[in-house]
């Protein structure tokens, strides 16, 4: 028996779009891809199958492919680009340092950790969520989470995450 | 940079979690309406077997009570009065029987007629428990053919589903 899996929009364009602006970045490119995937699952609403899990899990699905072509098309556009973009005119106080370095930090990783680690903390899907959105084994994704979080704190650690974040500040705060 | 992390205890998985981002109320409120204005539809399959479905559904409840019987001898009256019309209607107007009177066709002889008579005498039909009344038709014949179409629906919608999944990862 299905079940029309957009019958609560709002919450689930919220993790939608968590999942995106982890992934491009707050703002209009995580929008876009929002919509993007609420369009694609308003065309394959009848092909949801409740068996194969909770809605917001299918959609992330999609979101991981168009956030995927969205990934490719910046790259195309502008190779030297990063999340790290994401300053603008942010104030520059202790939270927003703070996140800043997360991202840049997050931005260095691989595209699988990435991905996973928005997945888990940005969409807030559970292990097992995540296994069936990946594809994968609920163990091997706790395992794979571990070491994504284990190879972004030695990122933070490292003096190299200084390097990265320390220009964009003084350049925020020249403004 | 060292020192912003050292200064509080560094909990990696609260500060990724606080660092998720929140979309704006507009857009929010804007996509919802969207997605809410489209109702959900059939896919093409799935509307093809509920139709075959309802088809094989009516074509067992008319055959059940005699419905194509009927809907046949209508057909064969409906054929056999215009004939009958037409002939009457042409013998009236023509040149021969004025002038040569009405034709009257040749007496049988009794013992020919007798054994026409013996032969032609049809027992009338009892339908038995088993038979459809006026069609004489098995029961079992609708019954079958009605389960058939139903089955067909119900395994082209599962199909139509499992097809269309695709966008399911």
């Amino acid at each position: 028996m299905t079940r029309d899996p957009l019958a609560n929009p709002e919450a689930l364009i919220r993790r939608v779009y968590a999942f995106a602006a982890y992934r491009l970045g707050d703002g209009p490119d995580a929008e876009d891809v929002t919509s993007e995937v609420f369009e694609r699952a308003l065309r394959y609403r009848s092909s949801y199958d409740r068996s194969k899990g909770e809605p917001v899990g299918w959609l992330l699905g999609i979101a991981r492919r168009c956030t995927s072509a969205a990934l490719a098309a910046r790259a195309a556009d502008e190779p030297a680009s990063g999340i790290v973009e994401a300053t603008d005119d942010r104030r520059i106080e202790e939270d927003s340092i703070r996140r800043l370095a997360l991202a840049a930090a997050v931005a260095q990783l691989g595209t699988r950790d990435q991905e996973l680690i928005a997945l888990r903390f940005g969409a807030d899907l559970t292990a097992a969520q995540i296994a069936r959105v990946v594809d994968s084994q609920t163990n091997a994704v706790e395992v794979a989470l571990h070491r994504a979080l284990g190879r972004l704190r030695s990122i933070l650690d490292d003096e190299k995450t200084e390097d990265v974040v320390t220009p964009q500040i003084a350049g925020s705060g020249a403004r | 940079m060292r020192h912003i992390w050292n200064r509080r205890q560094l909990d990696l998985e609260s500060e990724l979690r606080g660092s998720r981002s929140e979309p704006r109320a507009d857009f929010v409120t804007a996509l919802a309406d969207e997605v809410r204005s489209r109702p959900r539809q059939r896919s093409r399959a799935g509307r093809v077997g509920l139709a075959f479905a309802l088809s094989g559904l009516i074509v067992v409840v008319l055959a059940s009570f005699g419905g194509i019987g009927y809907a046949s001898s209508a057909a064969s009256h409906a054929v056999k009065k215009p004939t009958a019309a037409k002939h009457a209607q042409i013998a009236s107007k023509s040149a021969a029987q004025a002038q040569y009177g009405q034709f009257t066709p040749p007496t049988v002889e009794p013992k020919a007629a007798a054994a026409a008579a013996t032969q032609t005498k049809v027992k009338p039909a009892t339908p038995k428990a088993s038979q459809l009344p006026f069609t004489g038709l098995a029961l079992w014949m609708p019954l079958a053919i009605g389960f058939l179409l139903l089955a067909t629906g119900l395994v082209l919608r599962t199909r139509s589903r499992r097809h269309s999944s695709g966008a399911h990862s």
